[in-house]
Protein backbone atom coordinates (compact mmCIF):
# COMPACT_ATOMS: atom_id res chain seq x y z
CA UNK A 1 0.00 0.00 0.00
CA UNK A 2 1.07 3.35 -0.71
CA UNK A 3 1.54 6.03 1.99
CA UNK A 4 -0.91 8.03 -0.30
CA UNK A 5 -3.24 5.88 -0.12
CA UNK A 6 -4.46 6.38 3.39
CA UNK A 7 -2.38 9.83 3.74
CA UNK A 8 -4.91 12.02 5.54
CA UNK A 9 -7.39 14.22 3.55
CA UNK A 10 -8.26 17.79 5.06
CA UNK A 11 -11.73 18.79 6.06
CA UNK A 12 -12.07 20.56 3.01
CA UNK A 13 -10.86 18.05 0.65
CA UNK A 14 -13.29 15.64 2.27
CA UNK A 15 -16.25 17.57 1.33
CA UNK A 16 -14.63 18.31 -2.58
CA UNK A 17 -14.50 14.11 -2.37
CA UNK A 18 -17.67 13.61 -1.10
CA UNK A 19 -19.49 15.45 -3.98
CA UNK A 20 -17.19 13.54 -6.48
CA UNK A 21 -17.93 10.25 -4.65
CA UNK A 22 -21.70 10.93 -5.24
CA UNK A 23 -21.48 11.60 -9.36
CA UNK A 24 -18.44 8.74 -9.48
CA UNK A 25 -21.05 6.65 -7.68
CA UNK A 26 -24.04 7.47 -10.09
CA UNK A 27 -21.89 7.09 -13.16
CA UNK A 28 -20.56 3.61 -11.74
CA UNK A 29 -24.60 2.33 -11.48
CA UNK A 30 -25.82 3.97 -14.27
CA UNK A 31 -23.00 2.18 -16.67
CA UNK A 32 -23.55 -1.26 -14.99
CA UNK A 33 -27.53 -0.67 -15.94
CA UNK A 34 -27.35 0.58 -19.47
CA UNK A 35 -23.67 -0.25 -20.78
CA UNK A 36 -22.06 -2.82 -18.94
CA UNK A 37 -18.58 -2.50 -20.95
CA UNK A 38 -18.07 1.21 -19.24
CA UNK A 39 -17.90 -0.39 -15.34
CA UNK A 40 -14.22 -1.27 -15.90
CA UNK A 41 -12.52 -2.50 -12.84
CA UNK A 42 -11.03 0.76 -13.01
CA UNK A 43 -13.79 2.36 -12.61
CA UNK A 44 -15.25 -0.01 -9.72
CA UNK A 45 -11.83 0.12 -7.81
CA UNK A 46 -12.25 4.29 -8.10
CA UNK A 47 -15.69 4.17 -6.24
CA UNK A 48 -14.81 1.62 -4.17
CA UNK A 49 -11.61 3.64 -3.13
CA UNK A 50 -13.61 6.60 -2.86
CA UNK A 51 -16.07 4.69 -1.00
CA UNK A 52 -13.14 3.93 1.74
CA UNK A 53 -12.55 7.15 2.26
CA UNK A 54 -15.82 9.16 2.26
CA UNK A 55 -18.20 6.53 3.13
CA UNK A 56 -21.05 8.84 3.51
CA UNK A 57 -22.77 12.20 3.17
CA UNK A 58 -21.90 13.74 6.61
CA UNK A 59 -19.67 16.48 5.25
CA UNK A 60 -21.56 17.62 2.72
CA UNK A 61 -25.10 18.17 4.67
CA UNK A 62 -26.75 21.12 5.92
CA UNK A 63 -24.03 22.92 3.67
CA UNK A 64 -25.05 24.81 0.49
CA UNK A 65 -23.86 21.98 -1.58
CA UNK A 66 -26.62 19.50 -0.57
CA UNK A 67 -29.08 20.75 -2.73
CA UNK A 68 -27.45 21.89 -5.77
CA UNK A 69 -26.06 18.57 -5.73
CA UNK A 70 -28.51 16.42 -5.33
CA UNK A 71 -30.55 18.37 -7.76
CA UNK A 72 -27.13 17.69 -10.72
CA UNK A 73 -27.47 13.89 -9.31
CA UNK A 74 -31.30 14.40 -10.44
CA UNK A 75 -30.66 15.77 -13.40
CA UNK A 76 -27.56 13.17 -14.35
CA UNK A 77 -29.52 10.22 -13.52
CA UNK A 78 -31.00 8.52 -17.27
CA UNK A 79 -33.30 5.97 -17.88
CA UNK A 80 -31.92 5.11 -20.94
CA UNK A 81 -28.58 3.58 -22.58
CA UNK A 82 -28.62 6.47 -24.83
CA UNK A 83 -28.80 8.87 -22.25
CA UNK A 84 -26.50 7.34 -20.12
CA UNK A 85 -23.59 7.40 -22.72
CA UNK A 86 -24.19 11.42 -23.24
CA UNK A 87 -24.85 12.55 -20.14
CA UNK A 88 -22.18 10.22 -18.21
CA UNK A 89 -20.57 9.05 -20.64
CA UNK A 90 -19.75 12.28 -22.54
CA UNK A 91 -20.79 14.75 -20.45
CA UNK A 92 -19.97 14.04 -17.06
CA UNK A 93 -16.56 12.12 -17.65
CA UNK A 94 -15.52 14.55 -19.53
CA UNK A 95 -16.17 17.49 -16.43
CA UNK A 96 -14.56 14.45 -14.19
CA UNK A 97 -11.25 14.50 -16.23
CA UNK A 98 -11.30 18.37 -16.55
CA UNK A 99 -11.09 18.18 -11.95
CA UNK A 100 -8.63 15.56 -12.20
CA UNK A 101 -6.18 17.23 -13.95
CA UNK A 102 -6.52 20.14 -12.78
CA UNK A 103 -6.10 19.22 -8.83
CA UNK A 104 -3.41 16.18 -9.45
CA UNK A 105 -0.65 18.54 -9.93
CA UNK A 106 -2.07 21.48 -7.70
CA UNK A 107 -0.30 22.63 -4.71
CA UNK A 108 -3.07 23.61 -2.85
CA UNK A 109 -3.87 19.70 -2.30
CA UNK A 110 -2.49 17.12 -0.13
CA UNK A 111 -0.76 13.65 -1.47
CA UNK A 112 -3.80 12.21 -0.51
CA UNK A 113 -6.43 14.14 -3.43
CA UNK A 114 -3.71 14.02 -5.62
CA UNK A 115 -3.43 10.24 -5.36
CA UNK A 116 -7.29 10.38 -5.81
CA UNK A 117 -6.89 12.22 -8.62
CA UNK A 118 -4.44 9.55 -10.49
CA UNK A 119 -6.84 6.75 -9.81
CA UNK A 120 -10.15 9.08 -11.04
CA UNK A 121 -7.73 9.48 -14.28
CA UNK A 122 -6.28 5.73 -14.87
CA UNK A 123 -10.35 4.94 -14.41
CA UNK A 124 -11.26 7.79 -17.53
CA UNK A 125 -8.02 6.14 -19.34
CA UNK A 126 -9.75 2.68 -19.18
CA UNK A 127 -13.36 4.19 -20.66
CA UNK A 128 -12.59 6.48 -22.79
CA UNK A 129 -12.26 5.33 -26.42
CA UNK A 130 -15.10 2.80 -24.99
CA UNK A 131 -17.13 5.89 -24.62
CA UNK A 132 -16.47 7.35 -28.08
CA UNK A 133 -16.76 3.91 -29.87
CA UNK A 134 -20.57 2.80 -28.35
CA UNK A 135 -21.37 6.73 -28.68
CA UNK A 136 -20.74 6.31 -32.67
CA UNK A 137 -22.07 2.59 -32.58
CA UNK A 138 -25.16 3.25 -30.45
CA UNK A 139 -26.36 6.69 -31.57
CA UNK A 140 -25.22 7.07 -35.48
CA UNK A 141 -24.10 10.01 -36.96
CA UNK A 142 -22.33 13.13 -36.06
CA UNK A 143 -25.34 15.05 -36.80
CA UNK A 144 -27.38 12.44 -34.55
CA UNK A 145 -25.08 12.55 -31.48
CA UNK A 146 -25.79 16.45 -31.57
CA UNK A 147 -29.39 16.55 -31.95
CA UNK A 148 -29.91 13.72 -29.07
CA UNK A 149 -26.87 15.82 -26.98
CA UNK A 150 -28.64 18.89 -27.05
CA UNK A 151 -32.01 17.38 -26.37
CA UNK A 152 -31.16 16.35 -23.47
CA UNK A 153 -27.80 17.73 -21.94
CA UNK A 154 -29.28 21.01 -21.15
CA UNK A 155 -30.70 20.37 -17.56
CA UNK A 156 -27.40 19.02 -16.58
CA UNK A 157 -25.17 21.99 -17.68
CA UNK A 158 -27.96 24.48 -16.00
CA UNK A 159 -27.55 22.44 -13.01
CA UNK A 160 -23.63 22.23 -12.92
CA UNK A 161 -23.95 25.63 -13.53
CA UNK A 162 -26.45 26.65 -10.42
CA UNK A 163 -23.55 24.77 -8.02
CA UNK A 164 -20.84 27.23 -9.36
CA UNK A 165 -21.63 29.56 -6.44
CA UNK A 166 -21.69 27.43 -3.19
CA UNK A 167 -18.58 25.26 -4.97
CA UNK A 168 -16.67 28.85 -5.31
CA UNK A 169 -17.92 29.24 -1.63
CA UNK A 170 -16.35 26.56 -0.16
CA UNK A 171 -13.20 25.71 -2.46
CA UNK A 172 -12.40 28.87 -4.15
CA UNK A 173 -10.36 30.20 -1.72
CA UNK A 174 -9.12 27.10 0.10
CA UNK A 175 -7.93 25.68 -2.72
CA UNK A 176 -7.04 28.92 -5.21
CA UNK A 177 -9.40 27.91 -8.08
CA UNK A 178 -12.29 29.45 -9.18
CA UNK A 179 -15.56 27.90 -10.60
CA UNK A 180 -15.05 30.10 -13.83
CA UNK A 181 -11.58 28.66 -14.80
CA UNK A 182 -12.87 25.03 -13.98
CA UNK A 183 -15.69 25.75 -16.37
CA UNK A 184 -13.68 27.16 -19.18
CA UNK A 185 -11.30 23.94 -18.81
CA UNK A 186 -13.98 21.88 -18.80
CA UNK A 187 -16.08 23.88 -22.04
CA UNK A 188 -12.71 23.78 -24.03
CA UNK A 189 -12.41 19.85 -23.46
CA UNK A 190 -15.99 19.42 -24.04
CA UNK A 191 -15.93 21.24 -27.64
CA UNK A 192 -12.58 19.09 -28.06
CA UNK A 193 -14.33 15.95 -26.97
CA UNK A 194 -17.81 16.87 -29.70
CA UNK A 195 -15.65 17.91 -32.34
CA UNK A 196 -13.87 14.25 -32.10
CA UNK A 197 -17.15 12.67 -32.50
CA UNK A 198 -17.55 15.13 -36.03
CA UNK A 199 -19.68 17.41 -34.20
CA UNK A 200 -19.40 20.80 -35.87
CA UNK A 201 -17.50 23.72 -33.81
CA UNK A 202 -19.25 26.19 -34.22
CA UNK A 203 -22.66 24.83 -33.41
CA UNK A 204 -21.35 23.18 -30.30
CA UNK A 205 -19.96 26.30 -28.89
CA UNK A 206 -23.69 28.24 -29.95
CA UNK A 207 -25.22 25.35 -28.30
CA UNK A 208 -23.15 25.44 -24.73
CA UNK A 209 -23.17 29.55 -25.14
CA UNK A 210 -27.03 29.12 -25.00
CA UNK A 211 -26.90 26.72 -22.34
CA UNK A 212 -24.36 28.51 -20.08
CA UNK A 213 -26.55 31.98 -20.51
CA UNK A 214 -29.68 29.74 -19.67
CA UNK A 215 -31.50 30.52 -22.95
CA UNK B 1 -46.05 53.09 -3.19
CA UNK B 2 -45.45 51.40 -5.86
CA UNK B 3 -47.65 48.21 -6.72
CA UNK B 4 -45.78 45.01 -8.28
CA UNK B 5 -48.21 46.16 -11.64
CA UNK B 6 -45.62 49.34 -11.47
CA UNK B 7 -42.82 47.44 -10.99
CA UNK B 8 -43.10 44.43 -13.52
CA UNK B 9 -41.17 44.98 -16.73
CA UNK B 10 -42.30 46.61 -19.54
CA UNK B 11 -42.05 44.62 -22.71
CA UNK B 12 -39.37 45.16 -24.65
CA UNK B 13 -41.01 46.50 -28.24
CA UNK B 14 -39.38 45.72 -31.30
CA UNK B 15 -38.51 48.93 -32.62
CA UNK B 16 -36.89 49.98 -29.29
CA UNK B 17 -34.44 47.22 -29.67
CA UNK B 18 -33.91 48.13 -33.68
CA UNK B 19 -33.49 51.44 -31.85
CA UNK B 20 -30.89 50.22 -29.80
CA UNK B 21 -29.19 47.84 -32.06
CA UNK B 22 -28.94 50.15 -34.57
CA UNK B 23 -27.81 52.96 -32.44
CA UNK B 24 -24.74 50.61 -31.51
CA UNK B 25 -24.07 49.66 -35.14
CA UNK B 26 -23.70 53.44 -36.22
CA UNK B 27 -21.81 54.89 -33.37
CA UNK B 28 -20.01 51.63 -33.13
CA UNK B 29 -18.57 51.74 -36.30
CA UNK B 30 -18.01 55.61 -35.49
CA UNK B 31 -15.48 54.31 -32.82
CA UNK B 32 -13.97 51.58 -34.49
CA UNK B 33 -13.08 54.42 -37.37
CA UNK B 34 -11.39 56.08 -34.65
CA UNK B 35 -9.39 53.38 -33.50
CA UNK B 36 -7.69 52.60 -36.97
CA UNK B 37 -7.22 56.26 -37.20
CA UNK B 38 -5.08 55.70 -33.60
CA UNK B 39 -3.40 52.63 -35.12
CA UNK B 40 -2.28 54.94 -38.13
CA UNK B 41 -1.17 57.32 -35.71
CA UNK B 42 1.37 55.12 -33.97
CA UNK B 43 2.53 53.44 -37.16
CA UNK B 44 3.53 55.76 -39.91
CA UNK B 45 4.52 52.68 -42.01
CA UNK B 46 0.85 51.52 -42.11
CA UNK B 47 -0.94 54.52 -42.17
CA UNK B 48 -2.44 55.10 -45.51
CA UNK B 49 -3.65 51.71 -45.36
CA UNK B 50 -5.52 51.92 -41.80
CA UNK B 51 -6.73 55.92 -42.69
CA UNK B 52 -8.42 53.97 -45.40
CA UNK B 53 -9.65 51.29 -43.15
CA UNK B 54 -10.96 53.97 -40.50
CA UNK B 55 -12.72 55.70 -43.94
CA UNK B 56 -14.09 52.48 -44.66
CA UNK B 57 -15.96 52.21 -41.19
CA UNK B 58 -16.89 55.96 -41.11
CA UNK B 59 -18.83 55.05 -44.54
CA UNK B 60 -20.56 51.73 -42.91
CA UNK B 61 -21.65 54.08 -39.91
CA UNK B 62 -23.21 56.21 -42.97
CA UNK B 63 -24.93 53.89 -44.69
CA UNK B 64 -26.32 52.25 -41.72
CA UNK B 65 -27.46 55.48 -40.68
CA UNK B 66 -29.21 56.19 -44.24
CA UNK B 67 -31.08 52.85 -43.85
CA UNK B 68 -32.26 53.49 -40.64
CA UNK B 69 -33.89 56.28 -41.65
CA UNK B 70 -35.54 54.66 -44.62
CA UNK B 71 -36.89 52.67 -42.05
CA UNK B 72 -38.43 54.70 -39.75
CA UNK B 73 -35.47 53.75 -37.18
CA UNK B 74 -33.96 56.53 -34.04
CA UNK B 75 -30.34 55.11 -33.63
CA UNK B 76 -30.54 55.30 -29.83
CA UNK B 77 -27.19 57.42 -29.50
CA UNK B 78 -27.23 57.35 -25.41
CA UNK B 79 -27.51 53.64 -25.46
CA UNK B 80 -24.78 53.43 -27.61
CA UNK B 81 -22.62 55.63 -26.04
CA UNK B 82 -23.19 54.07 -22.80
CA UNK B 83 -22.01 50.70 -24.32
CA UNK B 84 -19.08 52.37 -26.04
CA UNK B 85 -17.82 54.58 -23.40
CA UNK B 86 -15.72 52.07 -21.03
CA UNK B 87 -14.28 50.57 -25.12
CA UNK B 88 -12.71 54.07 -25.61
CA UNK B 89 -11.31 54.55 -22.60
CA UNK B 90 -9.63 51.47 -22.97
CA UNK B 91 -8.43 52.68 -26.28
CA UNK B 92 -7.35 55.75 -24.99
CA UNK B 93 -5.25 53.89 -22.80
CA UNK B 94 -3.87 51.55 -25.06
CA UNK B 95 -3.16 54.45 -27.29
CA UNK B 96 -1.48 56.82 -24.73
CA UNK B 97 1.10 53.51 -24.37
CA UNK B 98 1.74 53.90 -27.78
CA UNK B 99 0.57 49.86 -27.56
CA UNK B 100 -0.14 49.50 -30.96
CA UNK B 101 -0.19 45.32 -30.69
CA UNK B 102 -3.36 45.92 -28.14
CA UNK B 103 -5.29 48.18 -29.97
CA UNK B 104 -4.94 45.59 -33.16
CA UNK B 105 -6.47 42.99 -30.89
CA UNK B 106 -9.08 45.09 -29.57
CA UNK B 107 -10.42 46.11 -32.99
CA UNK B 108 -9.38 43.57 -35.15
CA UNK B 109 -10.03 40.65 -33.47
CA UNK B 110 -12.69 41.68 -30.17
CA UNK B 111 -14.86 44.51 -31.86
CA UNK B 112 -14.32 43.22 -35.07
CA UNK B 113 -15.69 39.77 -33.90
CA UNK B 114 -18.85 41.52 -32.61
CA UNK B 115 -19.40 43.04 -35.87
CA UNK B 116 -19.24 40.14 -37.62
CA UNK B 117 -21.24 37.38 -35.80
CA UNK B 118 -23.66 40.05 -35.15
CA UNK B 119 -24.03 41.21 -38.94
CA UNK B 120 -23.82 37.59 -40.06
CA UNK B 121 -26.58 36.72 -37.88
CA UNK B 122 -28.93 40.19 -39.33
CA UNK B 123 -28.61 38.68 -42.88
CA UNK B 124 -31.57 36.47 -42.77
CA UNK B 125 -33.84 38.82 -40.97
CA UNK B 126 -32.40 41.85 -43.00
CA UNK B 127 -35.23 42.02 -45.47
CA UNK B 128 -37.89 43.10 -42.70
CA UNK B 129 -35.77 46.79 -42.80
CA UNK B 130 -35.86 47.03 -46.59
CA UNK B 131 -32.45 48.22 -48.26
CA UNK B 132 -30.19 47.59 -45.01
CA UNK B 133 -29.21 43.72 -46.31
CA UNK B 134 -27.38 45.18 -48.66
CA UNK B 135 -25.03 47.60 -46.89
CA UNK B 136 -24.63 44.67 -43.51
CA UNK B 137 -23.42 42.69 -46.35
CA UNK B 138 -21.26 45.26 -48.12
CA UNK B 139 -19.86 46.28 -44.03
CA UNK B 140 -19.72 42.47 -43.61
CA UNK B 141 -17.37 42.13 -46.38
CA UNK B 142 -14.96 44.87 -45.24
CA UNK B 143 -15.10 44.18 -41.67
CA UNK B 144 -13.52 40.58 -42.86
CA UNK B 145 -11.09 42.18 -45.12
CA UNK B 146 -9.70 44.34 -42.18
CA UNK B 147 -9.57 41.44 -39.98
CA UNK B 148 -7.82 39.33 -42.84
CA UNK B 149 -5.07 42.55 -42.59
CA UNK B 150 -4.91 42.25 -38.35
CA UNK B 151 -4.49 38.54 -38.91
CA UNK B 152 -1.99 38.94 -41.16
CA UNK B 153 -0.21 41.70 -39.39
CA UNK B 154 -0.24 39.59 -36.05
CA UNK B 155 1.19 36.77 -37.44
CA UNK B 156 4.13 38.28 -38.69
CA UNK B 157 4.60 40.56 -35.66
CA UNK B 158 4.67 37.19 -33.47
CA UNK B 159 5.87 34.63 -35.69
CA UNK B 160 7.85 32.41 -33.56
CA UNK B 161 7.04 34.50 -30.78
CA UNK B 162 3.74 32.99 -29.79
CA UNK B 163 4.40 33.40 -26.28
CA UNK B 164 4.43 37.01 -26.30
CA UNK B 165 1.36 37.34 -28.40
CA UNK B 166 -0.43 35.16 -25.56
CA UNK B 167 0.64 37.41 -22.71
CA UNK B 168 -0.40 40.23 -24.84
CA UNK B 169 -3.66 38.71 -25.71
CA UNK B 170 -4.29 37.45 -22.19
CA UNK B 171 -3.65 41.36 -21.09
CA UNK B 172 -5.74 42.92 -23.83
CA UNK B 173 -8.54 40.80 -23.59
CA UNK B 174 -9.23 40.99 -19.94
CA UNK B 175 -11.05 44.22 -20.23
CA UNK B 176 -11.60 43.65 -24.02
CA UNK B 177 -13.87 40.89 -23.26
CA UNK B 178 -15.36 42.51 -20.03
CA UNK B 179 -16.41 45.41 -22.56
CA UNK B 180 -17.10 44.09 -25.46
CA UNK B 181 -18.38 40.68 -24.28
CA UNK B 182 -20.48 42.43 -21.77
CA UNK B 183 -22.08 44.78 -24.72
CA UNK B 184 -22.86 41.26 -26.36
CA UNK B 185 -24.87 40.49 -23.37
CA UNK B 186 -26.73 43.56 -22.67
CA UNK B 187 -27.74 43.74 -26.58
CA UNK B 188 -29.11 39.63 -26.58
CA UNK B 189 -32.38 40.25 -24.87
CA UNK B 190 -32.67 43.17 -27.92
CA UNK B 191 -31.01 40.56 -30.88
CA UNK B 192 -34.29 38.41 -29.54
CA UNK B 193 -36.84 41.07 -29.56
CA UNK B 194 -35.97 41.67 -33.55
CA UNK B 195 -36.29 37.84 -34.33
CA UNK B 196 -32.62 37.01 -33.99
CA UNK B 197 -30.88 34.90 -31.35
CA UNK B 198 -28.42 36.62 -28.68
CA UNK B 199 -27.26 33.30 -27.92
CA UNK B 200 -26.50 32.53 -31.33
CA UNK B 201 -24.91 35.81 -31.41
CA UNK B 202 -22.52 35.17 -28.73
CA UNK B 203 -21.45 31.73 -29.44
CA UNK B 204 -20.50 33.02 -33.12
CA UNK B 205 -18.73 35.48 -31.83
CA UNK B 206 -16.88 33.48 -29.06
CA UNK B 207 -15.63 30.96 -31.63
CA UNK B 208 -14.95 33.49 -34.14
CA UNK B 209 -12.70 35.27 -31.36
CA UNK B 210 -10.83 31.86 -30.58
CA UNK B 211 -10.34 30.78 -33.98
CA UNK B 212 -8.90 34.46 -34.49
CA UNK B 213 -6.66 33.61 -31.36
CA UNK B 214 -5.65 29.86 -33.07
CA UNK B 215 -4.68 31.17 -35.80
CA UNK B 216 -2.08 33.62 -34.70
CA UNK B 217 -0.53 31.11 -32.03
CA UNK B 218 -2.68 30.08 -29.32
CA UNK B 219 -3.12 25.89 -29.10
CA UNK B 220 -6.95 25.22 -29.73
CA UNK B 221 -7.47 24.14 -25.69
CA UNK B 222 -6.30 27.08 -24.35
CA UNK B 223 -7.92 29.18 -26.69
CA UNK B 224 -10.92 27.86 -26.03
CA UNK B 225 -10.26 27.71 -22.10
CA UNK B 226 -8.98 31.25 -22.25
CA UNK B 227 -12.40 32.64 -24.21
CA UNK B 228 -14.73 30.82 -22.22
CA UNK B 229 -13.09 31.88 -18.84
CA UNK B 230 -13.45 35.43 -19.73
CA UNK B 231 -17.28 35.11 -20.93
CA UNK B 232 -18.56 32.57 -17.94
CA UNK B 233 -19.00 36.08 -15.26
CA UNK B 234 -20.53 37.67 -17.93
CA UNK B 235 -23.09 34.46 -18.70
CA UNK B 236 -23.92 34.77 -14.83
CA UNK B 237 -24.77 37.91 -15.01
CA UNK B 238 -26.75 37.79 -17.78
CA UNK B 239 -28.77 34.98 -16.50
CA UNK B 240 -29.44 36.83 -13.58
CA UNK B 241 -30.94 39.11 -15.51
CA UNK B 242 -27.77 41.94 -14.54
CA UNK B 243 -26.54 44.35 -16.67
CA UNK B 244 -22.61 43.63 -17.48
CA UNK B 245 -21.10 46.85 -16.89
Amino acid sequence: MLASDTAQLTDSEILLWTVLHNFEALALSQYEKFCSALATPEKKELVSLLFSRVPDNKAMENTSLDQPVKALLDAATSSSEKDTLLIQGLLLEVLGKTIYDTFKDSESFTAATHHLCSVGLKAQDSIGTKITTAIKERIGTAEQIYSAFIDISKPVILRLDALGESLDQHFSEQFDISFSDLMGSFVAELVLTCTNLGMERRKIVGYLTSALMGV
Amino acid sequence: MQSVADCAAVPLLEQESINKLMGLAVFGEKVASKIYLLMADLKEEFAPLLTKFARMEAQHGGWFLDASRKNGIEPDKEFADNELGYLISQVDQHYADKNFEALAIVQGFIVESLAIATYESFLPIAHKYPGTHEVFQKALDEENYHVDWILRYLRLRFFDAHEEFQKLAEYANIQGIDCIGGTMMNIAEYLDKIGMSGADCAGAMMDGYTQLLEKVGFEQRRATKHVVNMFMPLFHKYRRGEKTK
